[in-house]
């Protein structure tokens, strides 16, 4: 797999800085990139598009430089990009748009072009709504003809933000099947704010906080973060980081100090974020590795 | 997966040619432009065979009149609209290997077909007109010969071509809304004004310099005229037009020797573009105007 880095990255939009230092490394597999709003991860993803060019630092996209135009042309041959907010144009069906897309990605042949669209829209399962207008279609529906049109030519590079936003949890796991097919061979990187999603998909973590990067690692270590300090309680306290009520009744419980009658639990990738963005976590030196 | 692309010779232009049949089939397909065609035909269907005029040379100027209205304003108002159409897509259409020059162009490209109706009704009318009663467009245009005919009628089907031009470079400068809405109402404007009889050098040069405007008036007018200046260096004036129209719209996103090779070229067309309407200006006839009792 050829390499994809980013080295001392920073962007800053008139003057304000928005990404700061930023090294990163992407390999195969699927990168979850978790971090509160404001914090850089759209930015971030639309470097790695190509639609942005940092302020400063090294960018290196499946080992080509994006800054030179011949290379960038390159690497937008073999690149995947659902943005956060994909709008589509009037008249447009699942079916067109994704058409038009390929067509935009170098998919002259007609023929070869529609069994691609047919190939992508029956992994996102919309091939029975291929030919209906998109504005009447569901968020979620329009969410998967943007993931569609990203999946066009089994990119090496795949870069989503929020995948499965607005997505009901049977076509969440529709896609979570297709992202881990896809990315056997390809480097993945997603931005979201289901935590669960970077633990059902995601072999490594990124957490970005204030545009800098506050941990990166393995979604295992970056759970064992949080070992020892997430309880299962009788009832709710107030000086818990986090609490909240389970399906058992009981009291799920984020923090420092267990409260009383607690008993600890293993944590999860959710846990383990709390902890690391929450206000007692801040007043303490970073985890990383 | 992490298949090595090979880039086949022609992949520069073959997929502007696929962009450009699907931009094609959008405009075939969009309301204003199906709206304007059907219009269009219906009102030269009926002037040249359901109820043509006793004087076929109404029909000329009729044909001129609707086709530069429905074709060439009416494709301005499409190939705005959907060159701006994209523009909820912009994150993904920003991050595809066919950069934006060359998406633009797909869309100038498309931008022939409505001149192409508009080179397949003129030869319709002006066949219809070779055999009317009228004994053909020389005959009738007495005050205008048969290649200043032929002039009068190219510009018309340039401003077919033009006015779809001009509204992709719009739609690609100018985000502001309504700004498709002013330039048409401008371009309306400034062709109406252009249509007083012509007098002198500067009523000559407005007429001249004009994006669209008609050359002579119809019998049914209280006064007959033709304007002065050379309708055979108004052609070559409006093409450059059209060129320019092309160049602005390319030139958006373009960067590096693109740009540098763009800009060049624009400087030379606006060079023979003076030249040119100054041509037509100082190298016609004059004027001829007859009052009707």
């Amino acid at each position: 797999m050829i390499s994809t880095s980013l080295n001392g990255v920073s962007k800053s939009f008139g003057g304000t800085p928005v990404l700061t230092d930023i090294d990163l490394d992407l390999g195969p597999g699927i990168t979850g990139l978790l971090g509160p709003n404001g914090a850089g991860k759209t930015t971030l993803l639309r470097i790695l598009a190509t639609v942005l060019a940092p302020s400063a630092g090294r960018v290196r996209l499946l080992g080509q430089d994006p800054a030179r135009p011949a290379q960038r042309t390159d690497v937008r041959r073999r690149l995947g990009y659902l943005p956060q907010e994909l709008g589509f144009p009037r008249g447009f069906t699942p079916f067109t748009f994704v058409d038009y897309v390929a067509a935009l990605k170098e998919w002259p042949d007609r023929d070869a072009r529609h069994r691609e669209v047919r190939r992508v829209l029956d992994l996102v399962e919309l091939t029975d709504l291929s030919a209906k207008r998109l504005r009447r279609l569901s968020g979620g529906q329009r969410h998967r003809t943007g993931l569609a049109q990203a999946l066009i030519g089994e990119p090496d590079l795949l870069v989503l933000d929020e995948p499965t936003t607005g997505v009901d949890p049977e076509q969440r796991a529709t896609l979570r099947r297709v992202l881990s097919a896809a990315a056997t061979d390809a480097a993945v990187v997603l931005a979201t704010h289901q935590t669960e999603d970077v633990a059902a998909l995601c072999d490594r973590v990124v957490v970005l906080d204030d545009g800098r990067i506050r941990w990166q690692g393995t979604v295992p270590d970056f759970v064992a973060t949080a070992a020892g300090r997430v309880w299962l309680a009788p009832e709710p306290t107030l000086d818990a980081l986090a609490s909240w009520r389970t399906g058992t009744g009981q009291f799920h419980h984020v923090g420092p100090q267990p409260p009383a009658g607690a008993q600890p639990v293993e944590p999860s990738v959710e846990d383990a974020y709390l902890l690391m963005l929450g206000s007692a976590a801040r007043t303490a030196p970073a985890v990383a590795s | 997966m992490n298949a090595v692309v090979v880039v086949p010779p022609g992949a520069a232009t073959r997929p502007v040619l696929s962009i450009t049949r699907l931009e094609t089939a959008r405009l075939l397909r969009h309301p204003v432009f199906v709206i304007a065609v059907l219009a269009y035909a219906w009102y030269v269907v009926k002037g040249a065979v359901l109820d043509p005029a006793p004087d076929l040379r109404n029909m000329s100027e009729d044909w001129s009149v609707l086709t530069a209205f429905f074709l060439g304003l009416g494709g301005f108002v499409t190939m705005h609209r959907i060159t701006r159409s994209t523009g909820p897509s912009s994150e993904v259409v920003r991050s595809v290997p066919v950069d934006e020059p060359r998406r633009t162009l797909a869309l100038c490209l498309t931008c022939l077909v409505p001149c192409a109706l508009a080179v397949v009704s003129g030869l319709f009318t002006w066949a219809m007109w070779t055999v009317g009663p009228g004994g053909g467009p020389e005959a009738e245009y007495a005050v205008l010969t048969r290649g200043e005919i032929w002039a009068f009628h190219v510009t018309t089907v340039l401003a077919t071509l033009g006015g779809p031009l001009l509204g992709v470079a719009v739609g690609r400068w100018w985000r502001w809304p309504m700004a498709g809405g002013v330039v048409a109402v401008a371009l309306v404007a400034w062709s109406v004004s252009t249509g007083a009889f012509t007098r002198g050098f500067g009523t000559t040069l407005h007429h001249m310099a004009g994006p669209y405007g008609v050359t002579i008036t119809g019998e049914s007018s209280v006064q007959a005229f033709r304007q002065a200046g050379s309708w055979y260096w108004h052609v070559p004036y409006i093409a450059a037009l059209c060129v320019l129209a092309a160049l602005a719209a390319l030139l958006h996103g373009a960067t590096g020797r693109t740009r540098r090779r763009l800009l060049r070229a624009g400087g030379a067309t606006v060079g023979l573009a003076l030249v040119f309407l100054l041509l037509s200006v100082l190298t016609g006839p004059e004027g001829v105007l007859v009052w009707h009792a």
